[in-house]
């Protein structure tokens, strides 16, 4: 055999399992961490940079035309969900009080979420109704 | 069965074994999340780990025929995130965790 093509597949299970040693990193800050938004932070290493290390792992090993276009879709389309999904768990999450106040050092939407006219309790604003269990509303 | 094949086997093996170990931390997360938007962060990592061993699995066997589950997963492993917090997790608060002291405290 030649032994460039060796030597790519061997670079390839090494990437495959340096992505799987990453995705592992980011489970166990899933497992560890304690709240609702450090634990998305810690979802998204594995769902971007380990998933793309044993995508590039699998182009290595296979070495098709066709083979590395599904690769490169398939990494497309979770750099493009990956975003999504994890803005509107941490939108859900600060609206609905899921989060812990006391360890935020900057809280810059807070100000903009409690207008004057929509202050926590008062629940009589204009879009008081838009939101469905009141988000800033129910914290007492 | 040459020297590099055995080592690419015993590496890509080790690759199994975290992805496996993955998933099972995975699995204890959305068993005991404290919340929905935990488990639906745990769901969206699970699709990331299931496609990192289907990939596992290609390279072992260079196999491309699991390539389109894994574009499937890719595509549509958000979908369960996005409609937990869009519409499920108004209605599950679990426990009201804001302190009265923050509120009082900014104004």
């Amino acid at each position: 055999m030649n032994v460039w093509l060796q030597i790519a597949d061997t670079a390839g299970a090494v990437l495959v399992l340096l992505g799987a040693a990453i995705s592992l990193l980011g489970v166990v800050g899933m497992v560890k961490l304690p709240d609702v938004l450090s634990r998305s932070h810690a979802a998204t290493k594995p769902q971007t940079l380990g998933l793309l290390l044993v995508l590039a792992g699998v182009a290595l090993r296979l070495r098709g035309g066709m083979d590395l276009a599904t690769l490169a879709l398939i990494g497309f389309f979770q750099l493009m969900t990956g975003p999504v999904a994890a803005h509107l768990v941490a939108r859900s999450a600060y609206r609905t009080g899921q989060i812990e106040r006391g360890e935020l050092l900057f809280d810059d939407l807070d100000a903009q979420l409690t207008e004057p006219g929509q202050e926590p309790g008062a629940g009589t604003g204009p879009d008081a109704g838009q939101e469905p269990g009141g988000g800033h509303g129910t914290g007492r | 069965m040459t020297g590099p094949e055995t080592v690419d086997r015993v590496l890509i093996s080790a690759a199994v074994v975290l992805v496996v170990v993955a998933g099972a931390l995975l699995l204890f997360r959305i068993s005991r999340g404290p919340s929905m938007l935990d488990r639906a962060i745990a769901l969206d990592v699970f699709a990331a780990v299931i496609i990192a061993g289907l990939g596992a699995k290609s390279a072992f066997a260079r196999d491309a025929f699991y390539f389109p589950i894994m574009l499937v997963l890719a595509f549509l492993g958000f979908t369960g995130s996005v409609g937990i917090a869009r519409f499920i997790a108004v209605r599950d608060k679990p426990l009201p965790r804001r302190k009265p002291a923050g509120k009082e405290g900014r104004k």
